[in-house]
This record gives C-alpha cells, sequence and structure tokens, in this order.
C-alpha cells in the first residue's frame, strides 16, 4: 500500500517531464534550423548595414588582427561600426527616389491587379460550388510555369509591339506574375458573402450597380487590402523584371540591392538598403492588416 | 439555387479576358517551342528540333541534374522541419517559432538571400556551392510545409487526439496511429510544393549558387539574358510539364489542403 | 467501510483570474449513474477534465480507490470519455475505432474481433463495422462513441453532454439507451448535462452545480422536491419563488408572511426555520379552478389569467393576483377534444395545499459555498444498490 502511494505521488512529475519532452523534441529542430539560417543571418545584415567595406568588397572585419590602420585621406578610423551607409543614403536623392518609384511601381501593380483580379473573382464566386473548383485551378495553373518562363513569354509578345525594355513592360509582367495572388483572397472573400445578401439589396430596391458599390464592395475590402499585402510586398523586392524587360530608368529597391551585392561589393550599403526594404515591408505588411482589420470591424459594427 | 441566377455578360467578357490574359503568353511559348524557326516571331513549320538541341546540351542536363537534386534533399528536409513545426505552433501555440518559420514565406525573397550571402560568406568564411543552395530552398520550404500542416490540424477535430490519449494511446501511439494518418496528405501535398517551389526557385538560387552551380531557372536567366532562342521555349515548356504534373498528384493526394493553402 | 471509486478532495482549478472549478468536494460510488448538472460555464466540463486526465487540478486530490491519481496521464486512467463531438477517429472504421482501446492494450487479434463483435452488437451496430464515421448519421456516432469507450470495460465511463447535438427523438432514445446500458454493464457513469430533465431521469445522485462549486448533491427526486437553495429551485424545473418571512410554526407547519399575499401555510422540514426567505412552489402543486369553485385548500388567492403556454399534455396559466403578484400554475389537458380550460382574463383562484412548497431561507444561499459529504444527503453506496 505504502509503495504504490509513493509510486502514485512520482506521477505528476512523470507527467509534466514527458509533456515537455514531447514539446521539445518537435519544436527544436525547425527553431534551431530557422534561428541558424534566418534569424541569424537576419541579425548579421543588420550588423552589417552599420559596417564599412572591406579592400576586397565584402564586410571589413568587425574585430581586425592587425591594429587599426588610420586611413590618411580623411584621418577616420576604418573598423568598428558607423552610421555612414545610412547618412550616404539620406543625403544622395537618388536613392529616395528609387524607393519612391518602387513604391509607386509596386502601387500601379496592386491597383491594376485588383482591377483584374475582381471581375475573375467575381465570375469564379457566382458559379455554382461545383464548378468553382476548376475555375480557380486555372487561375493557379499558370503558376505551374516558371517565374523566369512567365516572363521571357512577354519578351515574345511585347518585342514585336516595340515595348521591350520600357517601364510599360515592367509593370505588364510585375502584374501577370502577382495577378493569381490577388485573385485568389480576393474570391476567398467574395466566396464567403451570403448570397442572400444581394437578394436583399434588389428586394429593396437597388440595382445590380448600386447593390455592387454599397453591398459586394465595401464587404470585399479585407479580401483587397489582404492580396494588396501579397502584391505589393514581392513587387518591391523584385529585380529580375526590370532586369529583364526594364530599362536603364526602370530599376527598383531590389536592383539596388542585387547591384551592391554582386556588382559593386559594397555590402555593408547592400545591407542598408537591405535594412531600409525591410522597414518599408514591415510597414506595408502592417498597413495592409490594419485596413483589413479596420474595414472587417466596421462590418461587424454594421451588422 | 441563387447561384444558379444568370452572370451578367459584362461581368463574363471582364473575367474570360482576364483569363486570356494569363493564358495566351504561355501558349505562345509552348507553340513556338515546335517552330521550325530561329525568330519567335511567325509560325513556320513544325519541329522538335530545339528538343534535341536541349538534350545535347551537357550544360543544360548538368543543370537539370542539379536542380532536380537540390529539389529532392532540400524538399525532404522541409518536409520533416516543416511538419514538426506545423505540429508544434497547432499544439503549444508558440508565437516565437511561428514568427521565425512564417516570416520567410511573407518576406521578398532577395532578403533571405542576400542574409544568407553574408552569413555563408562574410559570418562563416565559406564557399557557395550546392549546399548553400539547399540549405536555403529548406529555409523557406518550411514556412509553406509548416502552413499546410497547420491548417489541416486546424480543420480537424482536437477531440480526436484527446481520445486517443483517453482510450490508453501513449503520446507516441497517439501520433503514430492518429495524427500522422490524418496529416499524410497534407505532409504530402508539402512535400510536393517544397520541391516545386525549389526547382522553379530563381532569386534565392541567384544570391546562393557559387561559382560553377547552376539550375534550370539559373540557366534560363543566363540565355535570355543574351538572346530569345526558341531552345528557351522548349526548356520551359518542360519545366511547365514538370511543375503541371507535380501539381496534378499534389491535387489527387490533397485536394483540400491545396485549397486551403490558398 | 467501503471506500469511494473515485474521490474529489478540495479540487480548485484556475484559469488566470478565474475559478472554475471552487473548492469542489464530492464521491462517486461504484456502479452508480452519477450526473454533474448545471449551467454552461458552471465549471463541470472543466471538473470532468480534471477527472480524465485532460487536465490538472490546481488544488486538491482526485482519488481512485482512495490514491492520487492527480498528475497521471489519461492513457493510465482506467477512465474512458465519450465526447460531446465524438470525436472519432475518421480515418479508422467503425470496427477499427471500437478495437482501438484494445489494440492501445496489445490484446490478441482474436480477443479484439470477439470483443468488437460483442460491443457493437450492444449498441445495435453490428451491421456497421465496416463504414466510416463519416458515414454514420449523429446518432450512430454516438453509439460508436459509446461502444469505443466501453469496449475495455473502463472503472468510470465519463460522459460529456452526449445528447447535445441530437435532435429531440433522438435524444430520448439515447436516453433510454444510457440507461439500459448503464444496468447492464454496470460500469460507473459520471453524466454532464446542463438539461435538467435528463439529469432527473437518468441519475441516482445529482450534483447541481453552479460558477465553480456544488450546490446541491442529492437523489433527483430530493432535489427536486427540497432544493437547498433559489439558485437549485430556479434551475431545476420550474418554481414560484416568493418572498417572505416565516413568523411563526407548529409541529409540521410553518407560518409564512408574504407581503404580496399575506399569511400562507407551508410545510415544516427542519427545526429551525424563522426568519427572511423565499418560498418555492412548483406550479404543478398549484391547483387552478373558476372563481367561484370550492378548493379546499389552505392557500387560495385570486386574480386573473394574464398569459398561458399550451404544450399539449400540460399548460401552464401564468395567473396575476389582485395584489399584483404571478403565480404560475399547471393544468393537465386531461380533458377530450381540445378543450381548455381558461383564457387570458379569466377570472380564477389559484390554491394550494398547506403540505405543498419548500421554504428557503436566505441563508441557504450563503452557505452552498460548503463542501457537500455525502453524507448530508442519503447516501447511495455500491452496497445499498446491489
Amino acid at each position: 500500500m505504502s509503495a504504490s502511494s509513493t509510486s502514485h505521488s512520482q506521477l505528476p512529475i512523470k507527467h509534466t517531464k514527458r509533456k515537455s519532452f514531447t514539446r521539445w523534441i518537435i519544436s527544436f529542430p525547425p527553431m534551431i534550423y530557422m534561428i541558424l539560417f534566418f534569424a541569424l543571418p537576419s541579425l548579421i545584415m543588420v550588423v552589417g548595414s552599420f559596417m564599412i567595406p572591406g579592400d576586397t568588397g565584402g564586410l571589413a572585419p568587425l574585430f581586425p588582427i592587425a591594429p587599426p590602420q588610420i586611413n590618411a585621406q580623411d584621418g577616420l578610423q576604418e573598423t568598428g561600426l558607423t552610421l555612414e551607409n545610412y547618412t550616404t543614403f539620406f543625403s544622395d536623392t537618388v536613392f529616395a527616389w528609387i524607393f519612391f518609384k518602387s513604391v509607386a511601381v509596386a502601387g500601379l501593380t496592386t491597383f491594376i491587379c485588383a482591377l483584374m483580379a475582381y471581375p475573375v473573382a467575381l465570375l469564379i464566386s457566382r458559379h455554382p460550388k461545383s464548378q468553382r473548383d476548376l475555375l480557380l485551378l486555372l487561375v493557379v495553373l499558370p503558376f505551374a510555369s516558371n517565374f523566369l518562363v512567365r516572363v521571357y513569354a512577354w519578351m515574345i509578345i511585347l518585342g514585336p509591339f516595340n515595348l521591350l525594355f520600357t517601364n510599360t513592360a515592367v509593370i505588364i509582367a510585375l502584374v501577370y506574375v502577382h495577378l493569381p495572388f490577388m485573385i485568389l483572397p480576393l474570391y476567398t472573400n467574395l466566396e464567403k458573402h451570403d448570397p442572400a445578401l444581394l437578394d436583399a439589396a434588389r428586394d429593396l430596391g437597388a440595382s445590380p450597380w448600386q447593390t455592387f458599390w454599397k453591398v459586394t464592395f465595401p464587404l470585399s475590402l479585407p479580401g483587397i487590402f489582404s492580396g494588396s499585402a501579397l502584391v505589393f510586398i514581392p513587387v518591391l523586392g523584385m529585380f529580375a523584371i526590370p532586369e529583364i524587360l526594364g530599362g536603364k530608368d526602370s530599376l527598383l529597391v531590389g536592383n539596388l540591392i542585387k547591384e551592391a551585392f554582386l556588382a559593386t561589393r559594397d555590402w555593408p550599403f547592400g545591407s542598408m538598403v537591405s535594412m531600409m526594404l525591410t522597414l518599408l515591408v514591415l510597414a506595408i505588411a502592417g498597413l495592409c492588416s490594419w485596413l483589413s482589420n479596420r474595414s472587417r470591424r466596421l462590418q461587424m459594427k454594421g451588422v | 439555387m441563387s447561384s444558379a441566377k444568370k452572370i451578367p455578360l459584362r461581368l463574363w467578357t471582364a473575367g474570360l479576358s482576364v483569363y486570356a490574359f494569363l493564358y495566351i503568353p504561355l501558349i505562345v511559348v509552348v507553340i513556338f517551342s515546335f517552330n521550325d524557326s530561329k525568330l519567335n516571331a511567325q509560325w513556320v513549320g513544325f519541329t522538335l528540333a530545339w528538343y534535341k538541341k536541349l538534350f545535347s546540351n551537357q550544360e543544360m542536363l548538368i543543370a537539370a541534374q542539379n536542380s532536380l537534386f537540390i529539389a529532392f534533399v532540400s524538399a525532404l528536409g522541409a518536409t520533416v522541419l516543416g511538419t514538426m513545426a506545423g505540429v508544434a505552433i497547432h499544439r503549444y501555440k508558440l508565437p516565437f517559432l511561428s514568427a521565425m518559420v512564417f516570416t520567410p514565406v511573407a518576406m521578398p525573397e532577395i532578403l533571405l538571400g542576400v542574409s544568407l550571402l553574408l552569413f555563408f560568406i562574410q559570418f562563416l568564411h565559406l564557399t557557395l556551392g550546392m549546399y548553400s543552395i539547399i540549405i536555403a530552398h529548406t529555409t523557406f520550404c518550411i514556412g509553406f510545409v509548416a502552413i499546410i500542416v497547420r491548417v489541416r490540424l486546424q480543420g480537424m477535430n482536437e477531440n480526436i487526439f484527446e481520445a486517443a490519449r483517453d482510450l490508453g494511446a501513449t503520446p507516441w501511439n497517439c501520433f503514430r496511429y492518429i495524427m500522422f494518418p490524418l496529416i499524410r496528405p497534407a505532409i504530402i501535398a508539402g512535400a510536393l510544393m517544397s520541391f516545386t517551389l525549389s526547382i522553379d526557385d530563381f532569386v534565392i538560387t541567384f544570391f546562393m549558387a557559387g561559382v560553377g552551380v547552376s539550375t534550370l531557372p539559373l540557366q534560363i536567366y543566363s540565355m535570355i539574358k543574351v538572346a530569345v532562342t526558341p531552345e528557351v521555349n522548349a526548356i520551359s515548356t518542360l519545366l511547365m510539364l514538370l511543375t503541371l504534373s507535380l501539381m496534378f498528384i499534389a491535387s489527387r493526394i490533397a485536394p483540400d489542403t491545396l485549397k486551403g493553402q490558398a | 467501510m467501503t471506500l469511494p471509486l473515485l474521490k474529489l478532495q478540495n479540487i480548485t482549478r484556475r484559469f488566470g483570474d478565474a475559478i472554475a472549478v471552487n473548492n469542489i468536494t464530492l464521491e462517486v460510488h461504484t456502479g452508480e449513474f452519477f450526473t454533474l448538472l448545471g449551467p454552461s460555464g458552471c465549471g463541470k466540463t472543466t471538473l470532468l477534465r480534471m477527472i480524465a486526465g485532460f487536465d490538472q487540478p490546481d488544488e486538491g486530490q482526485i482519488l481512485l480507490d482512495g490514491q492520487n491519481i492527480v498528475g497521471l496521464p489519461p492513457e493510465k486512467r482506467p477512465f474512458h470519455t465519450v465526447f460531446q463531438s465524438y470525436a472519432l477517429f475518421p480515418h479508422l472504421t467503425v470496427a477499427e475505432n471500437v478495437a482501438f482501446p484494445l489494440k492501445m492494450a496489445k490484446r490478441e487479434q482474436a480477443f479484439i474481433q470477439q470483443r468488437v463483435k460483442e460491443t457493437l452488437e450492444l449498441v445495435h451496430l453490428e451491421d456497421k463495422g465496416h463504414r466510416f464515421p463519416n458515414e454514420l448519421s449523429g446518432g450512430q456516432c454516438q453509439r460508436v462513441a459509446l461502444a469505443r469507450s466501453l469496449i475495455n470495460q473502463p472503472r468510470l465511463l465519463l460522459l460529456d453532454e452526449p445528447t447535445s447535438a441530437l435532435d429531440a427523438k433522438l435524444r430520448e432514445k439515447l436516453l433510454v439507451e444510457l440507461s439500459s446500458l448503464q444496468r447492464t454493464t454496470g460500469i460507473t457513469f459520471i453524466f454532464i448535462t446542463h438539461a435538467q430533465d435528463e439529469a432527473l431521469a437518468l441519475s441516482h445522485r445529482i450534483a447541481v452545480m453552479n460558477s465553480g462549486h456544488v450546490e446541491q448533491l442529492d437523489e433527483p427526486s430530493k432535489i427536486y422536491s427540497y432544493p437547498k437553495n433559489r439558485f437549485v429551485a430556479n434551475f431545476i424545473g420550474n418554481c414560484n419563488l416568493l418572498e417572505g418571512t416565516a413568523e411563526g410554526f407548529n409541529t409540521t407547519h410553518l407560518q409564512i408572511n408574504i407581503p404580496q399575499l399575506g399569511e400562507v401555510r407551508a410545510p415544516r422540514h427542519e427545526k429551525k426555520h424563522e426568519g427572511k426567505g423565499w418560498l418555492a412552489l412548483r406550479p404543478e402543486h398549484i391547483a387552478i379552478a373558476a372563481p367561484e369553485a370550492d378548493l379546499n385548500y389552505t392557500n387560495t388567492f385570486h386574480g386573473k389569467v394574464c398569459d398561458f403556454l399550451y404544450v399539449g399534455d400540460v399548460t401552464t396559466y401564468i395567473v396575476e393576483l389582485d395584489s399584483g403578484q404571478r403565480i404560475e400554475a399547471l393544468l393537465a389537458n386531461s380533458g377530450l377534444g381540445s378543450i381548455r380550460f381558461f383564457d387570458i382574463g379569466d377570472h380564477v383562484q389559484v390554491a394550494w395545499h398547506a403540505d405543498a412548497g419548500y421554504f428557503l431561507p436566505d441563508n441557504a444561499d450563503q452557505s452552498s459555498q460548503a463542501s457537500y459529504s455525502t453524507s448530508a444527503s442519503t447516501p447511495l453506496t455500491a452496497s445499498s444498490r446491489t
């Protein structure tokens, strides 16, 4: 009796141990992997953006083995952390202009995507359930081709129209590549609309056009905003499309980063631009989710 | 049946034009891959010459081999780690782990590419190669697998895992007999998706490929930077076929998980 | 003295600041059909999850045969749970679902097959073994869940609102089936429900729970007839509650002064019954008749019918007395044809016997926090049942 009661009294400890054991064993490997190959590299980039380039490109060592050398020209130390990259960025309007242009291009792309996605998403959601999957699959199917193939296709098409290497070509390809990212969330939203709402609106005297603008469109705003995030953010980091289809003035933030890392090999500067891009992305993502939540909340209040 | 209501003609026209916009470029690529002309301008006649040329292109074959190997290994790694992450996030609601796993999916790819470039070269002082591509691909595929697995778990009645324990299953048996069979379609879908993402990836591979290691997208990139040749059409068509069949398999195995992921 | 099968001792469970289960002590005996009854959010499900082992109490002990099992994982407890959502394994057939506990216990295949067959027969699903759960109706799923939980004869079966997803007809059928299953298997049931009619119909004993503690623990008839406080009186069945003061008593009856009505006589159940309180009167104990009828009852009042609820077998009349007090009275529709006795606006008299009603002194509400030992009510031990 006493023996068995002691064995029972030990059980709570055993139980909690096992629970945390399972938890560790499944969360530890992915956690370590992501810390090593995502968090740590990101951290290095943050630090790198405050460093200066090394002699042969890359980053100068933060703690050199040789005593720090004094730069003869301006008398500054060649090592340590510096704000120089950021001051360069903010002192030359050329960089601000590229950021501004990228945001404008991303905004225009998002707008056109929304414009084109709406009829498709609406068309699918108005179909009977059995046909929706097929129509949706037809939207996703072009994804089966490689990203570069989809860009390349426009080289063939736009060539005869003398549109190659222009900003128009860049926008067309950006829209083409990102359109499904707008259609899918918009459809997911439209599909949830209660068809009775449309009937009710019509029943209460609204024309189809009024019904769309007063009922369907406001209700679909959360879908549009989440789709916008999915289009806007990748466009900002895009470098291949401007490079393949664009002209000299089509460069975006992505090109700036790529050039810094692979051509001029000024890695601290590239890291700094990447940091600025990260901040921009975070701001856009935050804005989109705020807008999406707000429109959702407003709808809840309205009901 | 309100869904059977008449769809306005304007909506049909607009919707179908967008579908046309999505498909015409790809159809053009496929058609010109069989065109007996060096220019992608007008139809001359049918030929398989570009495919033949492709299969005698040694560089291209090695790149294809590399692509398949990288995709296989990174899909394997991402599937194991992503499944673990998906289950762990669903089970224990770990905000830190989910931030770590899902952020790379939402970020512009270039950021992951350059930060890993810094990491390997500047921090670890390593030369890039096949391994760095595999590691990078695994990093962003983990998130996709975790999303698919988690969506599948979210769609399930949480009580069944408790029921299994209640009926005498140890945690391991609960996983083996109940959870694993139920999330298997999601795991397979995640694996196929990782494979597709890896084989198609250009941006990250572009930063991760050192001298000497090439993949199919990198080959296409260098070809179209130089000139537009029907050979590119041929390789594009083949790549399309490959991903298409992978998507087909995925939709057969787990139709609902593919949808849920969208 | 026989040990209780299960004893909960001072069980407390908090979620942040909220106390879901507050210092509960109770015993469940072998072979008993024990019910935890209460409104949603009263803590009954939390209590059940702690008994099953999905959750651990912050304080207190759960004793199985006198041994503390707090911390023991669910698979090590000889209890099974029937979940509200059935929780059938969707990828396994009915037979595989039912076989699961035996498979986990590593029993040999022949034995498993034999037991599955027997258990499916027990719940009348012998021809559904090869079906998958999604091919079954809600009632059939429920019976599979029952079979799965009964197959390896647990010491205790926990049923979490098993009828909540069923329609009225199926619900009744399941209740009958549960009752007979409990009798034939002899397994101890702990049944959780918010439906007082189910609790009254099935249980040997009921623990009425409210905001984390037990309000009353007793046999169904005792709970119905002698509710311990206003919560229980209101929660179990319908009840007229009249506020008043007990002013005097003789050996059998109390004299209660109800401001709205005047002097009323009610039975005296305990030695001390004085001061303010509430008189609980069941509608079925109140007679309703035309004003001129001669109802020879102690407590008689006149009023007007202001509403009624016809539910087929009975009609509930809501009568507004001349003093403004409203009283609900139940009248069986025993007449043939479509006879309804009274209409809105009719003058009527309501009356009840001096032995009807139950006086709840105000302090009964305060004492509800105290733990309930089974000795306070008639204990239903294993020996007394068998």
